[in-house]
């Protein structure tokens, strides 16, 4: 066997041992995201502007209708995005997600 | 950036879901597994139509797959006459054009959704070696429809968590992405790694 034949031999084969160092990665990798996913508890998503609104409901398992009036938005509106609640409302988008947060603490504390 | 497509789902639904998913058969850079789980979660929280969603991702999907294969056969069309003046390239061209026709639809199937980062240049290469349209045609359906279930699902069943679908999604394809070289590597070394004596 030519020499320049062995090296390009082991040049693959290193190239395999890396990939399948990048496969035992990603699969550590799904193992602990599939953890965090299935662990129950705390799952609140951290309000952002492009959440509809009922996306925040089920993330932070509150209903529709309390939701709705927390926001101040009528039920049938469709889906709005809390970026576009804050701009029909005049207000920053930061100042309806503390109002949101505190509301939904609040609704929480209630034992509803 | 991210957020924004985020917010484009959130506000057009349906609409801008196939408009992505469109764009993501053409190889364009723009989130589309991330806003199908969006438009998932989306249709678990009652924000959008299941029905909608589907069928405006997988006609997007289909339609930008028709065109990455009508973009092929054009580009083939122009290069075939320099191509076939000599006659190695036409020797190696027919061999390839002839093992894609033949054995080009699984390929096309599973690069619709277990190797999905391939599909766009499948689209080209497929078009390019002259794969019947029918049967093209029937794996990017067939295939579409897989993917489209899958992260929808995914995102349906997610539900307010989003991001952490993502990460489970993200991690999956590319455990399945490296296993799927390092097969392809470990073939290659079987084929050509020296047997028997010496030089």
């Amino acid at each position: 066997m030519s020499a320049p034949g062995r090296k390009v031999h082991w040049l693959l084969a290193g190239i395999l041992a890396l990939t399948l160092l990048a496969a035992a990665g990603f699969g550590v990798r799904l193992g602990l995201s599939w953890y965090h996913w299935s662990q129950p508890g705390s799952h609140d998503q951290p309000l952002q502007g492009w959440m509809p609104l009922g996306y925040v409901g089920r993330s932070w398992q509150v209903p529709p209708e309390v939701l709705q009036g927390i926001a101040g938005v009528q039920p049938g509106d469709g889906r709005r995005t809390l970026q576009s609640i804050a701009e029909a409302r005049g207000i920053a988008l930061d100042t309806l997600i503390t109002e949101i947060e505190t509301a939904i603490q609040l609704w929480r504390a209630q034992g509803d | 950036m991210t957020d924004w497509f985020l917010a484009l789902i959130a506000d057009w639904g349906a609409l801008a879901l196939g408009l992505v998913t469109f764009l993501s058969c053409l190889a364009l850079p723009v989130p589309s597994s991330m806003m199908m789980l969006a438009a998932g979660a989306f249709v678990a929280s009652g924000d959008l139509a299941a029905g909608s969603v589907a069928a405006a991702a997988l006609a997007g999907a289909v339609a930008g797959d028709q065109a990455g294969y009508g973009l092929g056969r054009w580009g083939y069309a122009r290069a075939e006459t320099w191509l076939r003046k000599s006659p190695l390239r036409t020797a190696v061209l027919d061999r390839a054009r002839d093992s894609v026709q033949r054995r080009g639809a699984l390929a096309v199937f599973l690069s619709r959704w277990m190797f999905s980062a391939l599909g766009p240049y499948v689209n080209l290469l497929a078009g390019g070696a002259g794969m019947r349209w029918a049967p093209f045609t029937a794996m990017i359906v067939a295939g579409e429809a897989v993917w489209v279930a899958l992260y929808i699902g995914l995102g349906y069943a997610a539900g307010g968590q989003i991001e952490a679908a993502a990460q489970l999604a993200g991690n999956a394809a590319g455990l399945l992405a490296s296993l799927a070289v390092a097969a392809g590597l470990a073939w290659l070394l079987w084929r050509i790694w020296p047997r028997g004596g010496g030089a």
